[in-house]
C-alpha cells in the first residue's frame, strides 16, 4: 500500500510539491480551491494520510488546527524543506511552511518520511 | 452566544496552549492579540460571517505571527495579482479596515499581502457557510 501525503495551500496551489512527493514515491493528495491548508487534518484522517503539509501566509493555522483536532505532533512556521526533514525525523506529522510551493521541498520530506518509515517498520 | 471580549480571551488560551511546545505565546504576545482578536470578532460581525471555534483558532494562529510581524516591521512579500481576484473588492476594503484599525495606532502600514491574508480567511468562513446553507 502507498504512503499517502496530503496537501493543502491556502492559495489553492501545492501542485509543485505534489509534483516532489510523486517523484520521491509516495502518493499526493492535493486538497483542491483556496483555503484547502484548513483541511489537511480531516483528509489525513479519511486518506489515512502519514503526513500532511499546510502551506499560508503564517505557517501555521491548517497545522494548528489539525493540532487541535485530531492530536497531530506538528511543526510550523518553517521556511525551507531543510526544516521540514528535521521535523520529519523528529516524528512530526503535519508540517506548516509560508508560501514554498516547490518541487523539492515535497521530494526532500518525502524522502525523509519513507527512511523514517523504513526504520520503524 | 458566547460575549465577544469572553470569546476572544477563550481563543488566546486555546491558542496558547496548542502552539506551548512550538512557539510559546509571550506576555507581548498577548497584549497584542488582545487587543486584535476583539478587533477581528467585531469585524466579523460587521461582516455578517460566521467564525466557529476551528476557525477562529486559525485565525488566532495568524494572528500571533501577524502581530510579531507588525511588532518586528517585518513586511512579507507581494503576492500574485491574480490571488486579488479572489477576494470581491468590498471584502478587501473591509480586511483593509481591519489591519488598519490595528495598526495605524502603530504606525505601521502593512503591506496588501497582510489583508489579502486576512480576508482570505474570511473568505474560507464565507465559502463554508454557502456550502452549509
Amino acid at each position: 500500500m502507498s504512503v499517502k501525503i496530503v496537501i493543502g495551500h491556502r492559495l489553492g496551489k501545492g501542485q509543485a510539491v505534489a509534483d516532489g512527493v510523486r517523484a520521491a514515491g509516495a502518493e499526493p493528495v492535493l486538497i483542491p480551491g483556496p483555503g484547502a491548508d484548513m483541511k489537511v487534518g480531516d483528509v489525513m484522517a479519511a486518506e489515512g494520510a502519514a503526513l500532511g503539509i499546510s502551506f499560508c501566509g503564517s505557517g501555521g493555522a491548517g497545522a494548528v488546527t489539525a493540532k487541535a483536532k485530531y492530536g497531530h505532533d506538528i511543526e510550523f512556521g518553517m521556511r525551507t524543506a531543510q526544516a521540514g526533514v528535521t521535523a520529519v525525523e523528529q516524528g512530526r506529522t503535519v508540517l506548516g511552511f509560508g508560501f514554498l510551493d516547490s518541487e523539492e521541498l515535497g521530494y526532500a520530506v518525502t524522502e525523509a518520511l519513507l527512511r523514517k518509515l523504513g526504520e520503524s517498520a | 452566544m458566547t460575549p465577544a471580549p469572553r470569546r476572544a480571551a477563550e481563543v488566546l488560551e486555546r491558542l496558547a496552549a496548542n502552539v506551548a511546545d512550538t512557539t510559546p505565546v509571550g506576555a507581548q504576545d498577548r497584549a497584542e492579540l488582545d487587543e486584535l482578536l476583539p478587533l477581528i470578532l467585531s469585524h466579523a460581525r460587521q461582516e455578517e460571517v460566521r467564525l466557529d471555534d476551528e476557525r477562529l483558532l486559525a485565525l488566532a494562529v495568524h494572528s500571533l505571527a501577524f502581530v510579531r510581524r507588525v511588532r518586528d516591521r517585518e513586511s512579507l512579500p507581494e503576492l500574485d495579482g491574480l490571488l486579488y481576484e479572489e477576494v470581491p473588492s468590498a471584502r478587501l476594503t473591509a480586511a483593509r479596515r481591519l489591519v488598519d484599525a490595528y495598526c495605524a495606532p502603530r504606525s505601521f502600514t502593512p503591506p496588501d499581502s497582510e489583508v489579502l491574508l486576512f480576508a482570505l480567511h474570511f473568505e474560507v468562513a464565507h465559502a463554508s457557510a454557502s456550502e452549509t446553507h
